[in-house]
């Protein structure tokens, strides 16, 4: 059998129990901004320091408010978990659907950054680039679920 | 490709999701090389024909454009 880079698939369910913390803070780190939010703030060992208004440090212990770091990282770690977990019944023919789809969601994904390349300047630019951050893995794991979905569906058996 | 996997369940008298069983894949993926939207790798066409006791080619040929 071929080797495949899939997390066996409880790794799901915890994916999606992990979304639902993670995700919040997201949602809140969306509708506030710095300076009246939660911080906690906690030295940390920098490769690269460039905080706005100072030059940039290289190898240097900072201060710094590590909310967003906790925020990014699970976030990441619940949609790496949602999409990349074996599906219950995992066989070559859901591989394939699995394949297409992160093509799909590739294509679409970079499309959407060359329009907003064209369309979006300035801070805002910045912004959808955050986002971007998740964007592969949100479009990916709406157009395999969808096809999974679907596939699920057909009950055409003829005896 | 084509195939006769229909008929040949058909003689043997096992369903979908029997031949998916014995052969570890879901039934869904057998429903779907049926009807010719998945084209199945190499050694899930020879399990398939060990189970038939036939040769892969037997169930499984080549169209034209292929």
């Amino acid at each position: 059998m071929t080797k495949n880079y899939l997390f066996p698939s409880r790794f799901q369910k915890l994916g999606w129990i992990l979304l639902v913390p993670f995700g919040l803070l997201f949602l809140y780190f969306c509708f506030t901004t710095s300076g009246s939010r939660i911080e906690w703030k906690v030295p940390v060992f920098a490769i690269i320091n460039n905080d706005f208004g100072t030059s940039q440090e290289c190898l240097v212990v900072v201060k710094n408010d590590i909310m967003d770091e906790i925020t990014y990282i699970g976030l990441i770690i619940s949609f790496l978990f949602i999409a990349f977990s074996k599906e219950k019944d995992e066989d070559e023919y859901t591989s394939q659907i699995r394949a297409n789809s992160l093509v799909w969601a590739l294509l679409i994904n970079f499309s959407l950054i060359i329009l907003c390349e064209l369309f979006v300047f300035g801070l805002a630019f910045l912004e959808i680039l955050y986002l971007n951050l998740f964007s592969i893995l949100i479009l990916f794991i709406v157009k395999f679920k969808i096809a999974i979905y679907k596939l699920k569906k057909t009950n055409e058996d003829e005896e | 490709m084509k195939n006769n996997l229909k008929v040949e369940r058909a003689i043997k008298n096992i369903t979908q999701q029997q031949l998916a069983e014995l052969v570890s894949v879901s039934r869904q993926t057998i429903n779907a090389i049926e009807l010719g939207k998945y084209v199945p790798s190499t050694l899930l066409a020879l399990k398939i024909a060990r189970y038939f006791q036939k040769k892969v080619d037997d169930i499984f040929q080549l169209e034209e454009g292929d």
